[in-house]
């Protein structure tokens, strides 16, 4: 029995792991609205979903049904059976919502704690059936297909339901109070915040306090048949304050009903998906109970697992503890959000996800409807609608730190009483919803009808939610198939295998822990870049003197490495150069996005500072397109299996390097310093670059008459000269502009 | 393999030597500038790029003197620390050397024949080319001391060889820079400064090549043997 104390302990310490990847990834369902509106300073926010967290922690009775009872039968079961079950299940949970958490993909909770359930309790049923050798058809019997069926009935209904919903009430919304909703907040304060609260208080009584210790079965009932006579009366409590508010105060009554509706969702989700990280260990533990107390401990049946349990309220404070320190502290719960904050953007920008064919032809058939479907609605109601939903002049208010919030409390208030009426009306008629769905969908939903996705944006964002639609699904299989396979392993090898097992995950996390802060490191970079806050046009043109510098010192390092690559023929440091050259493409693109905003803040007045200025958009964007040019040909070149350089063209590549890098590197020093523009030097060594490049072409052609050099060979070298050249010529240009700027800079600080 | 853990456990010393050797990079930059800026009749900032030279060795010598004072107690370095400080030690007397060439140039103000013009200009090249390779070493050798792949290492040894043959070229280079200061130059003082200067261009090749195979020591397997060989 000691070594399923063992189990039982290693369970406990993966409880504490899934509660910290669990929160990391269902942290965006309650915070996406208040975040994105930026509604409150964030750590005010924490307090609130924290109070949230704790609230539905406290208040929940802790039934742990799931994880024991809700997708097999245990009374087929014995105690090291569904040990193994458990351990299978809890190290594929935790690996894999960890998984999700790194790519700062959303996924449910709930579908994968089923999922998992699901492979691992067919793993072992199988198992059980071989061993007795009964027929594999009788699996069904162990396993409760209905609830499985429903759940991913449930995937489905959610992101229909829920994107319907999003997309109607924000164009109704819109409708009635525009972009410029601060004027006509004050007419409809009262109808607004009474049908917010109203739906958001009833959400609270039906899904965050269903399992509540303090409502008794009787309150229950009542609240599920007197629905309409809760709504109408918090309607009309909340419709009078929320009026008079608006009247005799200043508070934008928005900003509490984000409020308010983050802490109802934030108590429901400890309510209710609190089982999803603690309920299978606290399964285990009663198995280990339950078995510990029969004469045959390890053959007993688990029938008394059918019994309901009462959770220990200490535990679960201690689950909450966990799950609020998680909020405060942990990276991942932070990228996981904002992936969902940057897909419902109001504005323009970098976009985190690229183009697919599907998110094309999407958005060119939604196009397409659109635009035929116009024709039918009369040209004067067009125009009234257009008006209303009009985002054109929409700039998102400027907070204290300078940046806009991603898009407004009208907004962030639709979603959050969009969710909770859905999830409300579906809890109330027992239907399967996730509330990870429900909230992403809306999110999303919302945001489509707030025209976010314009013609600039929609094809990057329709990728970006197809891939997290698309890794709703994967969650599903991948756990039913990781825990199957670590249920089988954990089956045959048991110790050994969960030992194994065990270390094999903490690997996987740490690994997936250095990859997330490598990526956290570079899009700081990148947001570190973002001239939003400058108001400035000298600050914001230092600062682009800055960023370009430190540009091209990352460009001379990478082509120093690819020369290296090149001269070495290794195919994997090419591909490494590659995968580094498109980093500072689109490092590239926010300078270029930057000096777009410098421009516009510089003097109108000043026409020739200005057009002089604007060459370094087309030098910049120059300079990065023949160096991913150059690296893309070559690596090309190599993947196709072609014949590397001749020892004669390797020397005249080796000294072609050394002068570019020396070249860019130089001027790198002199933007990131400030220096003084050493014009001179930098030209000299232009000079000596474009002398060389002359020569060796020659060198080059000779050698194609000599037959010495195969086509495709002096493609390429032609090639990478050609874009050696373009760098330099283009960052001689770049320089020059600075120079300028520098010289008028250093007259006017003369002259005062 | 790469061990996850192992950054808790062992310190590198490499991000110290990454720094330094960048501002050994960026000197030899000011050193071709000052030599370009002194041969050209033009020029009148020959002293004023010496004293960037001088301010840049000066910062490398902190840089020099944080590396040695930091040397963290309780976790393991990948070198021991007297190759650590042989290799800093050599990679600094690069930068003395580049120094050194411009103090004495400013001594005395020979002038250089525009016949001479070229080799000298070649041979300035051919020294900071090794210089450039030191700071990719440094790069590549940190990587290999995180890693301990085969692959790692035989890049560090390519460096290493290429830095080799570069000094053999600044050899040449310099030898002739001689040959033709010989055929041109007729006053006896001229000819001593004039030689005098090209070995210690030439000296600053020697130092990198020097900073090379201390490298390559500290890349060479370790095999464990019971006795020592006598």
């Amino acid at each position: 029995m000691s070594l399923f104390l063992f189990a039982v302990i290693i369970l406990a310490s993966l409880a504490v792991f899934d509660l910290i990847v669990g929160v990391s990834n269902d942290a965006v369902n309650f915070l996406n609205s208040s975040i994105g509106s930026r509604v409150a300073p964030r750590h005010v926010i924490m307090v609130i979903a924290g109070l949230g967290i704790l609230a539905g922690v406290t208040f929940s009775s802790g039934m742990m049904e799931v994880a024991r009872k809700g997708i097999f039968h245990p009374r087929f079961f014995t105690m090291p059976e569904l040990m193994t079950l458990f351990l299978a299940v809890m190290l594929t949970d935790v690996l894999l919502l960890d998984l999700f958490n790194t790519f700062g993909l959303p996924t449910s909770t709930t579908v994968s704690i089923v999922f998992e359930l699901l492979g691992a309790a067919v793993a072992v049923s199988l198992l059980k059936i071989h061993v007795a050798g009964d027929s594999y058809a009788t699996v069904v019997e162990y396993i409760n297909t209905a609830k499985a069926f429903s759940i991913i009935m449930g995937i489905l209904l959610s992101v229909v339901i829920a994107f319907f919903f999003g997309v109607v009430c924000q164009f109704v919304t819109r409708l009635v109070f525009t972009f410029d909703y601060q004027k006509r907040l004050k007419r409809y304060s009262g109808v607004w915040g009474g049908l917010a609260l109203s739906i958001i208080t009833y959400f609270i009584l039906i899904k965050g306090a269903k399992g509540a210790s303090f409502l008794t079965p009787e309150t229950v009932i009542w609240v599920n048949t007197h629905t309409w006579m809760i709504l109408y009366t918090s309607f009309l409590f909340f419709a009078i304050l929320f009026q008079l508010l608006a009247l005799f105060t200043q508070i934008n009554v928005l900003k509490p009903i984000v409020l308010i509706g983050t802490f109802a969702l934030a108590m429901a989700f400890a309510g209710n998906d609190l089982v999803n990280f603690i309920g299978v260990p606290l399964a285990g533990m009663n198995a280990y109970n339950v078995a510990s107390e029969t004469i045959n401990p390890l053959m007993a049946s688990m029938e008394a697992l059918q019994q309901p349990i009462q959770s220990n309220t200490f535990l679960l404070l201690v689950a909450g503890a966990i799950m609020v320190i998680t909020l405060w502290m942990s990276r991942k719960a932070r990228t996981v959000t904002q992936t969902e904050v940057s897909l419902g953007r109001q504005d323009e920008g970098v976009e985190r996800f690229g183009s697919s064919t599907l998110s094309r032809t999407l958005v060119g058939m939604v196009y397409g409807a659109f635009s035929s479907s116009r024709r039918l609605i009369p040209i004067s109601l067009r125009k009234t609608i257009s008006g209303r939903i009009d985002p054109g002049e929409y700039r998102g208010e400027i907070l204290a730190d300078g940046r806009p919030a991603s898009f407004d409390l009208v907004r962030a208030s639709v979603n959050l009483i969009v969710a909770s009426a859905v999830i409300s009306f579906a809890t109330s008629l027992k239907l399967p919803l996730s509330t990870t769905y429900v909230t992403f969908m809306v999110a999303m939903g919302t945001s489509l009808s707030d025209q976010a996705w314009g013609r600039e944006s929609a094809v990057y964002r329709v990728t970006g939610v197809m891939t997290v639609i698309g890794g709703w699904f994967f969650t599903a299989l991948a756990a039913f198939t990781t825990a199957f396979v670590f249920a089988l392993i954990i089956y045959y090898l048991e110790a050994l295998a969960v030992v194994g097992l065990v270390l094999l995950v903490v690997f996987l996390i740490w690994t997936t822990y250095q990859y997330h802060r490598k990526k956290e490191e570079e899009r700081g970079r990148i947001e570190a870049l973002s001239l939003d806050t400058v108001c400035e046009a000298d600050t914001a043109i230092q600062t682009s003197f800055e960023q370009t510098g430190h540009f091209l010192r990352d460009i001379s390092d990478n082509i120093g490495l690819f020369y290296q690559a090149l001269h070495s023929e290794d195919l994997e440091r090419l591909r490494k150069t590659r995968s580094e050259a498109e980093k500072i493409q689109k490092w590239a693109d926010t300078i270029v996005e930057n000096i777009f905003k410098t421009l516009s803040l510089l003097n109108k007045g000043d026409m020739d500072g200005t057009h002089q200025y604007s060459y370094t958009l087309r030098d910049l964007q120059s300079i990065a397109e023949s160096h991913m040019n150059m690296i893309t040909r070559t690596c090309e070149h190599f993947e196709n299996y072609h014949a590397g350089f001749l020892d004669s063209q390797k020397q005249e590549l080796r000294q072609i390097k050394t002068f570019l890098t020396r070249l860019l590197w130089n001027t790198s020093i002199m933007l990131t310093r400030r220096k003084r523009v050493d014009y001179d030097y930098i030209t000299n060594q232009c000079e000596k670059l474009k002398n060389l490049t002359s020569e060796f072409s020659k060198n080059q052609v000779r050698r194609i008459q000599r037959a010495e050099s195969k086509i495709r060979r002096s493609m390429l070298f032609f090639a990478i000269l050609e874009n050696s050249l373009s760098i330099s010529e283009h960052t001689q240009n770049l320089l020059a502009v600075f120079r300028d700027s520098f010289d008028v800079r250093t007259c006017e600080q003369s002259e005062s | 393999m790469h061990f996850p853990f192992r950054s808790i456990l062992v310190t590198s010393p490499f991000d110290g030597l990454r720094n330094h050797v960048e501002k050994v990079r960026e000197c030899s930059w000011a050193f071709q500038q000052a030599i370009e800026c002194y041969i050209s009749d033009k020029c009148e900032e020959f002293d004023v790029l010496r004293e960037v030279v001088n301010k840049l060795e000066s910062d490398a010598d902190s840089i020099k003197r944080r590396i040695r004072g930091h040397i963290p107690k309780g976790t393991r370095m990948p070198v021991t620390e007297y190759q650590l400080f042989s290799y800093l030690k050599e990679q600094d007397r690069v930068l003395d050397a580049a120094q050194d060439s411009l103090n004495w140039l400013s001594y005395r103000a020979t002038h250089i024949p525009e016949a001479m013009e070229k080799e000298v200009f070649l041979l300035v090249d051919a020294v900071i080319e090794p210089i450039e390779e030191l700071s990719r070493m440094i790069s590549e050798a940190k990587e290999y001391f995180e890693t301990y792949s085969e692959k790692q290492r035989r890049i560090v040894k390519d460096i290493i060889h290429n830095i080799k043959q570069q000094e053999h070229e600044a050899d040449a280079r310099e030898g002739q820079l001689k040959v033709k200061i010989f055929s041109i130059e007729k006053d006896p003082v001229s000819i001593f400064h004039l030689v005098s200067l090209a070995e210690r261009i030439g000296s600053v090749a020697d130092h990198a090549e020097n900073a090379g195979d201390m490298m390559r020591a500290m890349i060479a397997k370790r095999r464990w043997t019971l006795f020592r060989e006598s």
